[in-house]
Order: structure tokens, then sequence, then C-alpha cells
């Protein structure tokens, strides 16, 4: 018979192999990835049929591809365009979703319920039911093919001020109280107070634009009519339609718009979970 | 339409099994964790060219492999039959950790002490998850498939970046539908009509949500009575 410690190391050797299992999947495609874009187009042809470790591993290392996406291809302005709205996003949303979560959380004022509900509101209604629509306000308001009209949209976010006020609720209002006795105004509450307290708070809404906007496809493909103010994702998708062979460089082109994401994410990502799924769970 | 009967069963499930191993206090789950939230960081876009390549009928890494295995080449995302399912591959792929996360958040909330009395009343792992873990987070599950719904509901890029809606209409869905409508035909009104349906359809699923929540409130109360 087994004993009771047999049993539990066995399980915990099917529960590794599970899991390893699926990270394999998970992983695969993004070390493929990364392999198949320092190699040449040739070797990629070459060694995929039939499999062999040259398939997987390159015979000849080369980062041409990388060098070729900024020299050839011009990678460089879609790059710095993705980070341009990326940024304003980010300082803009920060700012708004944070003062709007402020009055929220603080003050009383009229119609505060029902303009709380549409601020859940509006993060139950995915982008994509809305991007049509909001493409002909954009159309109207002449921003069509401008930056104003790809980061505008996005500055506004529900989620984002959600998470704010949550947190905003969590500070002790004596604290402000005694703020306001020692004469200090809203403004300097405001900025004296609160933002140094929320640092963390800060972190998840500044991750969370910055991944809406690196990664956003959608929004960019609608309104990014010219080729001057492309994003990256844009790009991609677009250098696919056109060099659909130059395999090498499109991975390099995935696995560099990939990459920065993941650098942040892998040191913040406590920040980043917690920011995700709040909205679900306490929602 | 029909694909969404499949693909969001399957994906809820998943994200369940996935949030239910690393939940799990063995070591080095974190990095198990972790690597599963990967590709949440990563753009649709660059999943789908990455997917689409690995999918290439002549020279793609997934037939290659197939070969290797004794299994014949297969057509993937030129296939009237089987573009839909690659969509639905590439998709999960994407998503199955973003709703792990929501999953192992409300696990999280679950008191230990619960799992322990369990154990010692002599309930196995079946019965555990089945009577005590399903219903405790029966909430954060009911939200994960409503959210999952509308997304998978507007799943549109893939579609726009792999298939455009082909081969032969096979993974034309409505919102691709109503993109093509706008920007390939001028056609706004019809655009803006299917925008339409899309949006009472996610109000619809909401309010489902919202009308089922309210149920399971009232049963807890009148059992606490």
């Amino acid at each position: 018979m087994m004993t009771r410690k047999t049993k539990k190391t066995l399980s915990h050797i099917i529960l590794y192999i599970v899991l390893i299992l699926i990270a394999v999947l998970t992983l695969f495609p993004l070390l493929w990835g990364v392999s198949a874009s320092l190699r040449d187009d040739s070797e990629l042809y070459t060694y995929v049929m039939p499999f062999s470790i040259h398939t997987l591993i390159p015979v000849k290392w080369t980062a041409k591809s990388y060098v070729d996406l900024f020299t050839v291809y011009g990678f460089l302005k879609p790059v710095l365009n993705t980070v341009l709205v990326t940024a304003i996003s980010i300082a803009f949303g920060c700012v708004l979703n944070s003062v709007a979560a402020f009055a929220f959380a603080m003050f009383e004022f009229r119609f505060k319920k029902p303009l709380f509900s549409l601020v859940l509101m509006s993060f139950m209604i995915p982008f994509e039911a809305i991007a049509l629509p909001l493409y002909r306000v954009a159309d109207k308001m002449k921003m069509v093919d401008t930056f104003q009209g790809m980061i505008l949209p996005s500055i506004a976010s529900g989620l984002v001020l959600f998470l704010f006020v949550q947190f905003f609720k969590d500070i002790p209002a004596d604290l402000l109280d005694a703020a306001r006795i020692d004469g200090a105004n809203i403004g300097k509450i405001y900025s004296s107070i609160l933002i140094p307290l929320s640092k963390p708070v800060f972190i998840t809404a500044g991750l969370m634009i910055f991944m809406d906007q690196w990664n956003s496809y959608l929004w960019p493909l609608l309104i990014a009519r010219s080729k001057d103010i492309r994003t990256i994702q844009i790009a991609l998708t677009a250098f696919n339609t056109e060099h659909s062979t130059a395999w090498s460089a499109l991975y390099a082109g995935s696995m560099f718009s990939a990459l920065i994401p993941l650098l942040l994410f892998l040191p913040l990502q406590k920040y980043f979970v917690q920011g995700i799924t709040s909205s679900g769970v306490k929602g | 339409m029909k694909i969404n009967i499949v693909m969001i069963p399957l994906q809820v499930c998943l994200a369940f099994i996935v949030a239910l191993l690393v939940n799990s206090t063995v070591k080095g789950i974190g990095i198990f964790r972790t690597v599963f939230y990967l590709p949440v960081t990563i753009s649709i876009t660059v999943g789908c060219l990455v997917w689409n390549i690995m999918l290439n009928p002549d020279s793609g890494v997934v037939n290659s492999f197939l070969n290797l295995l004794g299994i014949p080449s297969q057509d993937f995302f030129i296939s009237k039959s089987q573009a839909l399912w690659c969509i639905v591959l590439v998709a999960t792929w994407k998503g199955v950790g973003y709703w792990m996360m929501f999953i192992l958040a409300g696990l999280k909330n679950v008191d230990i002490a619960i799992y322990e009395s369990a154990k010692i009343d002599g309930a196995g792992w079946f019965t555990t998850i089945w009577k005590i873990t399903i219903p405790l987070i029966k909430k954060v599950l009911l939200f994960v498939f409503v959210a999952n719904t509308t997304a998978n509901i507007l799943l549109f890029v893939p579609m726009q970046v792999i298939t455009n809606g082909g081969p032969q209409e096979s993974t034309n869905v409505l919102m691709f539908e109503a993109y093509q409508s706008a920007f390939q035909y001028g056609d706004r009104g019809r655009a803006s009509a299917i925008v339409m349906v899309l949006l009472l359809l996610i109000v619809c699923i909401c309010l489902f949500q919202a009308a089922l929540l309210n149920e399971n409130d009232k049963s807890e109360k009148v059992r606490v009575k």
C-alpha cells in the first residue's frame, strides 16, 4: 500500500508535469519567435522541415533582422509614435482619472450616484463595441489621422477611475480633515497628501494604460490613416501584408513589440494583476 | 457565432483548471504563474502574426512537428473547415492567462480553513472542488463567463490580420462584417446597424448577469434566515 508521503510526492510530480506542459505550450510561440528572429530567412525555410534540432535553434545566429527592421523597413517612426502616444496617455490618464476619483471618493455632490454608475458601466462595455460610432465622432471633430484623435478617447478610463476610487476610499478621512484644519486647500491636499500616499495605485494605473496603448490595435487602425502617425501594431500588420515572406524581420518586429511590455510586466507583475482583477472581484 | 459555443466554455474551463493548478503551494509555483500570464501582456496582433507563420501549411513549424509524430500536414488557416478552429486556438492561447487571473484572485479569497474541515470530513479532491470551491467563487466565475462572452463576441483582430474573413467566408464574424461595411464598402448605415445589434446583445448579457447575481444574493439571504 502506498504511504501518505509517496502519494503526496506522486501527486506533486503529476502536478509539475501538467504545469510544465502548459508552460511549454504558452512559451513556445515566444521562444520560437525569438529564435526565428535571430536567423536569416533562407535558414528559416531550409530547416523547418523535416523537424530537427536546427528547426528550433539557429545554425548561424544573427541580429541582422533587427537592424533591417529599423534601417530598411523604417520601424523607428512607428516605435517613436507609439512611445509618444503611450507617454501622453499615461500622463493625462493618471492626472485626470485620479482627480475625478478624488472627487468621487471625498466629496458629496448632486448626481454623484448616477454619475458613478455611468463610470462603472463604461468599463463593462468593451471598446470594440463603441469603436465604429466613436470613429464617426472623431470624424466630425476633424480628428481622424491626428495624434489628438488617437490619444483623446483613451484618457478618461472608467476602469482606471474605479481603481483610484477604490484606493482613495481606504485613506482615513481624519487625515484629510486634519490637513483642512491646518489650512490646506483642496489642491494642496491632493498634491501633497494624496499623491504621496497613492504611489502603488499610480503604478498600477500607469501600467494598465501603458499595456492598453502599447498593444492597442483597433483604434489606431481606424484613426491613423497615414504612415506618419502609425503605431507599432499597425506597422507590424501592414508589414505582414507588404512583405509576407520576410519572416525573420516579421518575427523581429513582433518580438520587439512584445519585449517592452514584458520588461515592464516582470518586475511590476503584482501591480498589474491587482489592477486587472480588482474590477472583476470587487465589482 | 457557432465557435463561441465551443470557445467560451473551453476558455472558462481551461482558465478554471489552470487557476486551480497554480493555486497550489508547491515550490516554484510563482514562476509558472508568471509564465501563464505572459500572453496577456503581448498584443493580440503579435500573437496572430506569430501563430500565423507557425501554422503556415507549407513551412510552418507546427506542421513540421506534426510530421515528426507521423501526422500529415494540415491546411490550418487556408482550410475552410479548420480556419475558425485555428482562431479559437490563438484566442485561447492569448486569453486563458487573463481569465485565470480573476479566478485565481477569487480562489485566494476562499478561507483555507474551509478546505481543511472538508478534508477532515473525508471529502475527496473532486467533491471538494464541485461542492465547495465552485459554489464559493460562483460570483467570480459568473463574471468571467460574462466578460469572456462579450470579449469573444467582439473578437475581430485575428480575422482582420490573418484570414480576412475567408476562406469562403468561414471566419466572417459580425464585428468583422461591421468593419468591412464601414471601411471597405463605405456602407456606414449597415455598419451602424450591426454595431447596434452587437451592443444590444452585450446589454442583454450584462442584464442577464445582474439578474443571476441578484438571485444568488436572495437565495443566500434566505439561507441565513
